[in-house]
């Protein structure tokens, strides 16, 4: 092809992707020189879209083959390189800017990247990593190979052996792995069907085997990843591109599925081969951590943050060797009461990722520390630069109120900042001032439902009750549910009227919980027993189911107890009993409260895997306790790793109640993984 | 005078974790640190450089002397000291090192390179590690690279001084992940070598990496392979033959690396290591006195000189440790002179325990393999026993009569390839052959009938196996017989003197196709004689759990019973009546146990199983006055009939427990139950049947174990597993709580075995209480694969 020198062509295959192609062509618009887009059978307005930003539109249907489609999109193009890219990825501003240069590098036969996956579709959230070929000089003999998982690479290897192939050092954003869409999964069950589809010509393909693990991670089937991670590695060549990856999944696959010492075998062993693949570290810390060993997690986690780089070949999680290792042995640290050291690891994560979430880990340990509101104050606006109004919302979080109204200053800049100083205000008892503080919420801004019912606030909590001379409307939202509930909520201070709209309901059990709060029992209960008609276990009920779903746990404890002790005692409410004591770590309650629960319905699941839990749980302390008296004891060791295995799995069990009726799931889960 | 500068030169790729350590141990006393990074990805150049190095990158080659010799180029100083990384300079050296070069004659140096391990010193050996800064003296080979050869080359070995430097080295303290890996790269670099260049160094080298992944056989080979090419005066011919000494005994080839111990010993005279092994061999072989004369040797020699690579503790266990055991378990010689007799066939499971067992008082240990195919008669041959192969000919008396023919001792003692003398069994022969004045003993042999080993769980049976030889014979094809050799049954005395007969311990299958084996030879053995076949595969078919078939055999026996030998004819009764209750054939049991009271009537087994035929046919009261009546006769007398420890003791009291409970006089109960619990045979069902009383207690369960003596975390622990069993979750989980509670009181190590079991019940059981009500497919059950 006699293409001009240092022309690129950006070639894709697409399918329905309204929803990310325009993302796509628009980040690499004006760094190449053509778009080529082979459609399979789009039914959405892919087409139109790919056309509207000058591409080639090339239609072909789809033959369950994606080298096919691959290589048609080849065909087409006209540049001196080929640029792969999928329709639900990005290219960076700064990749974009170097593509030229990458395509004007003699002697350069095909550039890799990092192809960076965000996990979660929140900002922050974890991102996994992994090196892939897709800039390649356009010559007739390279071509794709391979159903799925189509590679460009064994083509040029085999025509030009010393082809060079080097690392651009830039990344591509992919989107493709975000967990939480419901496309992914869809995405995820037809990949499975064309792997099983080639794997039956070829039975004992280690690739094929390896995809299919990755599949099937995805969609949360890990006893069938588990199987083909394993079959893979029996015909894996170690030598083979992915198998340090191939060992990394297989141990994350072995240490969601709970075999602990499965996982740290592997681990071990793959570390045998790919000592530096720090990956495989920070699994192995986080089993320990799991089983309480945390001398050995530290050692994991320390050695994580000794790498300095990470061979790009190696599919990575982002952070591993540095905030997520800090963070976890700040959390180590802190299990061992060491404070200083948890401080000094928590602010090297946050030097790596100032999240929060982080920064209010932080404060709660500098709380430990017996740091006061303002040196927590100091240590976050000088030493870390953080930006008054994050450091504000961390302050009133950790409850240092004259800190934050400090922080805030007397002027408070805009909505947030008023809303946040009337509770710092409300919760010091400064009712008046609150109020003022109210007056400079913004009428447009959303939060003035918020500040309408802490207004409220002001005036119920006093004593006597005042009324709160309820305006008719909050902001610009005459009408709304919040609104209406705290009018209703005025008017029927000592009445006993009742709240019955789902709606109203919600907002009224939020002031509730925001009265308990405040210390004024009374208020809440009120407040609940006017959403419950009255009925005095009813309002004990939902006052502590709704208590419990904001994580305070204590006083949910105590509501429930009362509801148990005012009627009659139901299964529901011996579970969530249960759950507020397991939150507590009560385990031997939690026990016997979701042993009841199990009585009265023994063909619930979800009861049954909550009570072993607990049961579970209560027998892990007496081998804890064990093994603090002899570390070493090989059957006490023995017996942590196969009751921490079958909590682990008893995990699952609820989690998977809980996704498969979504609708009945009560509560959010007691005991979350991972921290 | 001008001070001599020093250079310290390393090589280095991912240490970052040894690197500090290392550097510190010199930064002091060397002038310059060279180091050349081999492409670390961690921070090893980082702490490296703030610690002062010059830090040269080289790409890695799989060569370990081209790093090595690119950090020589970019030395400046006069003398040159090379270091791994995981290696540090003992503190007490520093100021010798110093003085060393300043005034010397030689070019270089060997220093002492000390292993460090997590328990003690392990190794220590010379290494030339200091030499001048030549342009002449440079590393050779690709792995286990030396500067030796260069320097011999041009100034003689005269030129290297010997030191007393000494270097740490913490490798092989790292983590095993750390070492595997290092191991396999080594061994990718040695496979590559050419064969020109496979010296005896490079073999012994090839068989340490083969021995770190745990590779023995290869890793004998490869050392054997070594042997042949190195000559004794070099440097590392000792440790060489210590690891091949070393990774015999792994592979429990006692008799070979005793052998060549005892060459070596010649060669190296002053190395004290070779008797230290030699007297271990024999303490695995279970010749503990020829150990402790070895031992004492080893004590007596003169400290060897400093190359020698030493070791105070032997997998873990020092030299008091062993001479602690063995003065335990020596008898001392003075031993009269027994040869012991052992036939076998397939044997591997039991053959070396039993060996070991008798090696100490055995003056020749004469093994017949009766055709193994697998390793039995190797490891007898190991073990030091003379091994003898001769045809089965399905007959058992010939097959040891063999054996006594080829037995030139004194005594003769004669075991199976599957029982085993306990240790107190011994000391019991030494005395009763010098003091005694029998021709010939019974013993007890002792058949355990699960895993457990329990004493409760056994029968017990006494044979002639301990006898004067004067050509005695056995006769009989099976139940072969050498009283039949003895003129005078008075020539023949029991002894309370044990043989463990271990056959239960054998994997299953082993168990399984020994049994089959067994009745084929029966069958054949027997043919022509129908009542002795019967009674045998009675038996047999008794201890295969097949009662219907032992039933049948045994009643065509007892029909027959006025042509039955006398001796046999107690076992009938006994087996038959098992078997039938077994089969839950009460009211045939009673009829054959009445008859078999009648014949021999001091027999207590009879009387027991009578009591518990009566009490499964619910005559409680006739099942407790014959429960009393064993506890008035005690014990079965073992020489005469084939007997269960228990019968008339603790058996018949947990029976007669069970007994009163089922009659509701609970007192009475629970008194039975306390008293059978002081026999530790008895211990954990007494303390069962309390817990299952637990609702008849005067007071709480603690509480009444406490008052009867009997509370610690063995009882607790029976009591939850009782209750969780029980489904009294709360209950159970209480008596666990007290049960760990006590056991923290113990001194370590402590055995967490029973609570264990405990908590797994009681996990187990409530699994399964769940599951029964859910779906099968549901994810609970699903998950946690029932």
């Amino acid at each position: 092809m006699a293409a001009n020198k240092g022309t690129i062509s950006l070639c894709l295959i697409v399918r329905d992707e309204e929803k990310n192609l325009a993302r796509c062509l628009k980040s690499a618009l004006g760094y190449v020189d053509e778009i080529i887009v082979v459609d399979t059978g789009s039914r959405d307005a892919t087409p139109d879209i790919a056309k509207s930003y000058g591409a080639v539109v090339v239609h072909s249907p789809w033959q369950n083959d994606f080298s096919q489609a691959r290589n048609e999109s080849i065909k087409h193009a006209a540049g001196e390189w080929v640029l792969i890219l999928d329709a639900d990825e990005e290219l960076p501003a700064e990749t974009a800017h170097k593509l030229r240069d990458l395509a004007r590098a003699p002697g350069v036969e095909a550039w890799t990247f990092t192809i960076v996956s965000p996990v979660l579709s929140r900002k922050d959230g974890p991102k996994t990593k992994h090196l892939n070929l897709r800039m390649f000089r356009n010559k007739d003999i390279y071509r794709f190979e391979g159903k799925i998982h189509e590679q460009v690479k064994p083509s040029i290897l085999r025509h030009n052996p010393g082809a060079v192939i080097e690392y651009s050092n830039l990344a591509i954003i992919h989107y493709g792995y975000v967990r939480d869409t419901g496309e992914r999964r869809a995405k995820t069950r037809r990949n499975i069907a064309i792997l099983e589809e080639a794997l039956a010509s070829n039975p004992a393909d280690p690739f094929y085997h390896y995809n299919l693990g990755v599949s099937y991670f995805t969609l949360g089937d890990l006893k069938s990843s588990r199987r083909h991670y394993e079959t893979a590695l029996q015909h894996a060549d170690l030598k083979a591109g992915f198998a340090a990856v191939l060992y990394r999944n297989y141990c994350l696959c072995l240490y969601e599925l709970g075999e602990y010492a499965e996982t740290l075998a592997t681990a071990d062993k793959a570390l045998i081969y790919f000592a530096d693949y720090p990956d495989l570290y920070f699994i192995k810390g986080q089993v320990f951590c799991d089983l309480g060993m945390l001398p050995e997690a530290k050692a994991s986690f320390l050695k994580c943050t000794r790498f300095r780089k990470i061979p790009p070949e190696y599919t990575t999680m982002e952070g591993v060797t540095s905030y997520l290792a800090f963070e976890n042995l700040a959390e180590i640290c802190a299990l061992e009461g060491n404070w200083d050291e948890a401080v000094d690891h928590i602010t090297r994560a946050i030097e790596h990722q100032p999240s929060y979430r982080l920064l209010s880990r932080l404060c709660s340990l500098l709380q430990k520390k017996n740091y006061q509101g303002n040196a927590i104050a100091a240590y976050l606006l000088e030493s870390l630069k953080i930006k008054r109004q994050t450091a504000a919302r961390i302050l009133f979080d950790a409850q240092e109120f004259e800190a934050c109204l400090a922080c805030i200053g007397d002027t408070p800049a805009g909505s947030e900042m008023a809303l946040l100083k009337a509770k710092c205000l409300i919760r010091l008892g400064h009712y008046r001032k609150a109020a003022e503080a109210l007056q400079k919420i913004h009428p447009r801004c959303h939060l003035v439902v918020e500040g309408l019912k802490q207004k409220s606030l002001t005036a119920w909590l006093r004593n006597p009750r005042r009324d709160a001379a309820m305006p008719a409307s909050a902001g610009n939202n005459p009408g709304h549910p919040a609104t209406v509930c705290c009018q209703a909520i005025n008017s029927l201070i000592g009445s006993t009227a009742t709240l019955q709209q789902q709606d109203v309901r919600e907002h009224a059990l939020d002031i509730a919980l925001e009265a308990l709060r405040l210390g004024d029992r009374d208020l809440s209960m009120m407040i609940s027993l006017t959403v419950t008609g009255h009925k005095i276990q009813e309002a004990y009920r939902t006052l502590g189911e709704y208590v419990l779903q904001k994580g305070c746990y204590a006083e949910a404890k105590e509501l429930l107890k009362q509801a148990l002790n005012s009627g009659s005692a139901t299964k529901e409410i011996y579970y969530l009993l249960g759950t507020a004591c397991a939150n507590l770590n009560l385990h031997g309650k939690a026990f016997g409260y979701f042993l009841e629960a199990f009585k009265q319905a023994p063909e619930n699941e979800l009861f049954a895997a909550c009570a072993l839990q607990s049961l579970v749980n209560e027998c892990l302390a007496f081998v804890i306790n064990g093994l603090n008296l002899e570390k070493n004891n090989a059957v006490l060791r023995q017996e942590l790793f196969r009751l921490t295995s079958l909590k682990r799995k008893l995990q699952y069990c609820k989690e998977a109640v809980y996704s498969a009726d979504r609708h009945s799931q009560p509560l959010h889960d007691c005991q979350k993984r991972g921290r | 005078m001008r001070t001599a500068t020093l250079s310290l030169c390393m090589i280095a790729k991912n240490e970052a974790d040894n690197i500090g350590r290392c550097l510190n141990s010199v930064k002091d006393i060397v002038d310059e640190i060279i180091l050349v990074d081999t492409g670390s990805t961690d921070n090893t150049i980082e702490i490296a450089k703030a610690m002062g190095a010059k830090v040269i990158e080289e790409e890695w080659q799989n060569d370990f002397s081209a790093p090595r010799n690119t950090s020589l180029e970019h030395a400046t100083g006069d003398w040159i000291l090379f270091l791994d990384c995981d290696e540090e300079l003992a503190p007490d050296s520093a100021v010798e090192l110093r003085q060393i070069i300043d005034n010397t004659p030689y070019e270089a140096f060997f220093v002492l390179v000390t292993n460090k391990t997590e328990t003690d010193i392990e190794l220590t050996f010379p290494s030339i590690r200091l030499f001048r800064n030549r342009k002449c003296f440079r590393f050779r080979g690709k792995i286990h690279e030396q500067i030796v050869n260069s320097i011999i080359e041009n100034y003689g070995q005269q030129s290297i001084g010997h030191s007393e430097i000494r270097i740490i080295h913490h490798g092989y303290n790292a983590s095993t992940t750390h070492i595997q890996a290092k191991v396999h790269r080594n061994l990718a670099i040695l496979e590559g070598y050419p064969d020109e260049k496979r010296d005896g160094f490079f073999f012994y080298n090839l068989g340490t990496e083969y021995l770190r992944l745990g590779e023995k056989k290869k890793a004998l080979a490869a050392y054997l392979k070594a042997l042949k090419m190195t000559k004794p005066t070099q440097s590392y011919g000792p440790v060489l033959v210590k690891r091949t000494m070393t990774t015999l005994m792994e592979l429990q080839r006692y008799r070979d690396a005793v052998e060549q111990l005892r060459y070596y010993q010649t060669i190296y005279p002053q190395f004290n290591d070779l008797v230290f092994l030699e007297a271990i061999c024999h303490i695995r072989c279970g010749r503990y006195s020829e150990g402790k004369s070895r031992l004492q040797d080893y004590l007596a020699m003169p400290p060897p000189p400093a190359w020698y690579p030493t070791e105070t503790v032997f997998q873990g266990s020092s030299v008091d440790d062993f001479m602690k055991r063995v003065n335990a378990l020596s008898t001392g010689k003075g031993c009269p002179d027994i040869s012991v007799c052992i036939i076998g066939k397939n044997e591997a499971d039991h053959i070396g325990s039993c060996i070991i067992s008798v090696n100490e008082i055995a003056e020749e240990v004469i093994f017949v393999d009766t055709g193994s195919s697998d390793k039995t008669p190797a490891a007898a041959y190991q073990l030091g026993a003379s091994v003898y192969h001769m045809p089965w000919h399905n007959s058992f008396s010939e097959a040891r009569n063999y054996a006594l023919d080829k037995a030139k001792g004194e005594w003769i003692l004669v075991l199976d390839a599957d029982e085993a003398l306990p240790d107190e069994s011994r000391e019991k022969i030494v005395k009763l052959l010098n003091e005694g004045t029998q021709k010939g003993y019974l013993l007890k042999i002792c058949t355990f009938l699960d895993r457990t080993l329990s004493p409760a769980n056994c029968h017990i049976t006494g044979q002639c196996r301990l006898f004067r030889r004067e050509n005695r014979r056995y006769t009989g094809a099976v139940l072969e017989d050498v009283t039949l050799s003895f003129a005078d049954d008075n020539d023949i005395a029991p002894v309370d003197i044990t043989i463990n007969h271990l056959h239960y311990t054998a994997e299953d299958k082993h168990i399984a196709a020994k049994r089959c084996l067994k009745l084929e030879v029966i069958r054949s053995g027997t043919a022509g004689d129908p009542l002795l076949q019967n009674y045998a595969l009675g038996i047999e078919h008794f201890y295969m759990q097949d009662f219907t078939s032992a039933v049948k055999c045994l009643d065509y026996c007892l029909e027959r019973i006025e042509y039955l030998p006398i001796a046999y004819l107690p076992n009938v009764f006994f087996y038959c009546a098992l078997s039938l209750i077994n089969n839950k054939n009460y009211d045939r049991a009673a009829e054959v146990l009445d008859q078999g009271i009648s014949l021999f009537p001091d027999y207590t087994d009879l009387v027991y199983l009578q009591a518990i035929t009566r009490f499964m046919q619910g005559e409680t009261g006739g099942a407790a006055r014959l429960l009393h009546q064993c506890l008035a006769m005690g014990e079965t007398p073992w020489d005469k009939y084939t007997a269960t420890p228990g019968v008339g003791s603790f058996k018949a009291m947990c029976s007669l427990g069970t007994v009163y409970a089922r009659q509701k006089n609970y007192d009475e109960a629970l008194e039975m139950f306390v008293q059978a619990a002081a026999f530790p045979g008895a211990f954990d069902q007494a303390v069962e049947n309390i817990v299952f009383l637990k609702d008849k207690l005067p007071l709480p369960l603690d509480r009444f174990l406490a008052e009867k003596g009997i509370l610690n975390d063995r009882s607790l622990s029976i009591a939850s597993r009782i209750l969780a069993k029980q489904g009294r979750y709360h209950d159970s989980l209480k008596y666990l709580s007290l049960a760990s509670g006590l056991m923290a009181k113990e001194p370590a190590p402590r055995s967490y075995t029973n609570i264990i079991q405990a908590i797994d019940t009681l996990l187990g059981k409530f699994i399964s209480e769940a599951s029964q009500n859910l779906p099968e497919d549901s994810v609970f059950t699903k998950e946690l694969n029932i």
